[in-house]
């Protein structure tokens, strides 16, 4: 994790639209093994393809995943992250590719075999006839060490994950916030690599989720363990991880940095799955050469979108603009440039104290959301239903997408 | 709560246990009789009880059926037990169906064909018979009862706390004695004593099976009642039933303990959570 401590501490408390901000905001510390051609990766998916039936859960995927890397496999239900990530672990075996581990190709490897890979289960699938240090020190037991390392690591593991009272309990006698924690102890104790996550906190309410995962990033953080979790929720991915893969069908949408997903998502699918985002059809007329490249919507009523370029665009071709919701400027007089602005009518407020929510149906016949902070400088005439009001965006805030 | 007993429920109830009990209960109650008549009362008396002690024929076939009985309830506990885990965990493979029917097709098989067919067997392969042979003939008819229990507890069991022991270095045979046995234990014990009785009152399938050497306790009452009813097999009778019902008490309670004080552990643990 790259967040500083004092980052950390505000974000534990601020709301989630916040939270992003103040990653995006925080200083990027040199943690980027991805961008090092050097640097070899812990993991490697080569052209994994895995069929069940006809059904195809992971399609041709080719992914690196670094030393000491939080990464989060992000889609919705049945987009394959959950079989990627069981592949890793070898309870799945690729039809097609293969899957290579520290320059070790495991493909064929049995789940026992991977000495090197522990995974923490979704329901957490705790051992009901064990107490929870025989829990913990079950993988260590099967490696035949002797009882009283057994008993130093477990008790390292439980102290890790702040579960030391209770011991002695079995997992029946434990909330689900506590059966949690035992079952992260039991994966760490063996002080794998590489450490899988599926679902870890899928169980837990919001506040304690919340809790979760700043302590899921502490003990990656304290151990260096490679981290890979399996989630759905992407606040959380966004929260935890150093690089997420959104997924798709069995496809990688994109795998870029929670800064990068949000900031500059390279598909209408990755735009709307993180976030809330306005989508804007249009059309490319010119790439002036400058980096940018002018869009007219496809209302047609010869305006012009400018945005930053991104490679590969021909003039004609259709493509899509994004603008995230605070990005816009929302004003009732019309702004002096006719460039980036959109006219419409205020179909809805709402007010939630620091920020408030505009519903516009724009002139072209959409739907779009701004955001506006409520600051005391704004002593101008508050907007309300049906006010005429233009948004006005920066060029460089909108990304023009090709899919 | 008074609406409840109509006189229809009454006379439903009354009429279902007296169908059920009543010839128990005469049995027991003739078993205490003072008189050698069966049908006639002649005051309280324990001297029948005592006088089993005595008859040596009726302890040899007891000591038998009760040998046979534990032997051939383990093996069937063991191989019900892997049938229960091929049927379940393998999902679907060529012939699962077939290999699913075969085993609980001897639940509604004519014992006597049962007999009959295991008798044929041991002469074909020139077995001789006896002890053993009603072992094994045993062994195969309360193997698909074992594996009937088994399997029930096996399809509701979560596949993912056996994922994690291998995760976690065991071997499928390490995860199997470490993990899966010790959870599906109270099942496996239900499924031995569920064989252990059937194995226990057998009375067709071990008269065809059986030797010239190894008579078990069934065959030994059957023999002896067509000479004529006697209050001592009333009094061995009474026994067989009193052993059972306390068996099945102590099982039922111990489930129901167990159960309960789990549900008390989960609450006790949200409530310290909250």
């Amino acid at each position: 994790m790259t967040a500083s401590p004092t980052i950390n501490g505000i974000a534990a408390g601020s709301s989630p639209a916040e939270r992003r901000l103040l990653r995006t905001a925080a200083p990027q510390s040199g943690f980027a093994p991805w961008k090092d051609p050097s640097k070899q990766p812990i993991i490697r998916f080569e052209n994994v393809t895995k069929r069940f039936g006809d059904f195809v859960a992971v399609d041709n995927i080719t992914l690196d995943i670094y030393e000491r890397e939080f990464f989060a496999l992000l889609g919705p239900s049945g987009c394959g992250k959950t079989t990627l990530l069981r592949m890793l672990a070898g309870f799945e075996k690729p039809t097609e590719g293969r899957v290579i581990v520290e320059g070790k190709d495991i493909t064929d490897l049995a789940p026992y075999e991977r000495s090197n890979i522990n995974m923490m289960f979704q329901s957490y699938a705790l051992f009901p006839h064990m107490t929870v240090e025989r829990n913990v020190g079950f993988g260590l037991r099967q490696e035949g060490m002797p009882e009283d390392q057994i008993k130093a690591r477990v008790n390292e593991a439980m102290s890790l994950v702040e579960l030391g009272k209770f011991a002695h309990r079995k997992p029946h006698q434990l909330s689900g916030g506590q059966q949690q924690r035992v079952a992260l102890a039991r994966a760490i104790a063996k002080k794998p690599k590489l450490m899988l996550l599926d679902e870890p906190l899928g169980a837990l309410d919001k506040k304690l989720r919340n809790q979760a995962q700043f302590e899921l990033m502490r003990i990656q953080e304290q151990t260096g363990t490679t981290f890979v979790i399996v989630t759905h929720d992407q606040e959380e991915a966004m929260t935890v991880a150093s690089r997420i893969a959104v997924m798709n069908q069995g496809r990688l949408e994109q795998v870029s940095t929670p800064g990068e997903i949000y900031e500059s998502p390279q598909s209408r699918y990755v735009a709307q799955f993180i976030g809330d985002v306005n989508i804007m059809e249009g059309k490319v007329v010119s790439l002036p050469g400058d980096g940018t490249v002018e869009i007219t919507p496809a209302s047609g009523d010869g305006r012009i979108f400018k945005a930053g370029a991104c490679e590969g665009l021909s003039v004609g071709q259709q493509v899509w603009l994004s603008v995230r919701p605070e990005k816009f400027r929302i004003s009732l007089d019309p702004p002096q440039s006719n460039v980036n602005v959109v006219k419409g009518r205020v179909d809805d407020v709402g007010y939630l104290g620091s920020i408030s929510h505009y519903h516009v149906h724009t002139e072209a016949g959409n739907r779009v959301t701004a955001l506006r902070a409520n600051s005391s400088h704004n002593v101008e005439r508050t907007i309300s239903w049906d006010d005429t009001v233009w948004l006005e965006w920066p060029a460089e805030s909108a990304v023009v997408l090709k899919a | 709560m008074n609406s409840r007993f109509t006189w229809f429920n009454v006379t439903a109830i009354v009429l279902g246990f007296a169908f059920l009990y009543i010839p128990i209960l005469i049995l027991v109650i003739y078993s205490f009789n003072e008189s050698k008549l069966v049908t006639v009362w002649g005051g309280f008396s324990t001297k029948w009880y005592a006088g089993l002690l005595e008859n040596e024929q009726l302890m040899d076939a007891a000591w038998i059926t009760l040998q046979v009985a534990f032997i051939s309830a383990t093996i069937a506990t063991v191989l019900g037990t892997m049938a229960a885990l091929v049927l379940v965990r393998m999902g679907r493979f060529p012939g699962r169906t077939l290999f699913s029917g075969m085993i609980f097709a001897p639940l509604v098989m004519p014992e006597v064909i049962t007999g009959l067919s295991l008798l044929l067997l041991f002469v074909a392969i020139n077995f001789d018979r006896g002890f053993w042979t009603i072992v094994l003939a045993h062994a195969t008819f309360t193997m698909c009862f074992a594996a009937v229990v088994v399997q029930a507890r096996l399809t509701d069991f979560d596949s993912r706390v056996e994922e994690a022991a291998m995760d976690l270095g065991a071997s499928p045979v390490g995860t199997f004695f470490q993990v899966t046995l010790p959870i599906i234990a109270p099942s496996v014990i239900s499924a031995w004593l569920l064989a252990f009785t059937l194995s226990l009152d057998d009375l067709v399938i071990a008269s065809f099976t059986t030797g010239p050497s190894a008579t078990t306790l069934p065959m030994k009452i059957y023999s002896q009642v067509r000479l004529g009813v006697t209050p001592e097999i009333n009094a061995i009778s009474t026994i067989m039933i009193a052993v059972v019902t306390v068996g099945v008490l102590i099982a039922s309670y111990m489930t129901k303990m167990q159960s309960a004080r789990m549900e008390r552990d989960r609450r006790a643990a949200d409530a310290a959570a909250n």
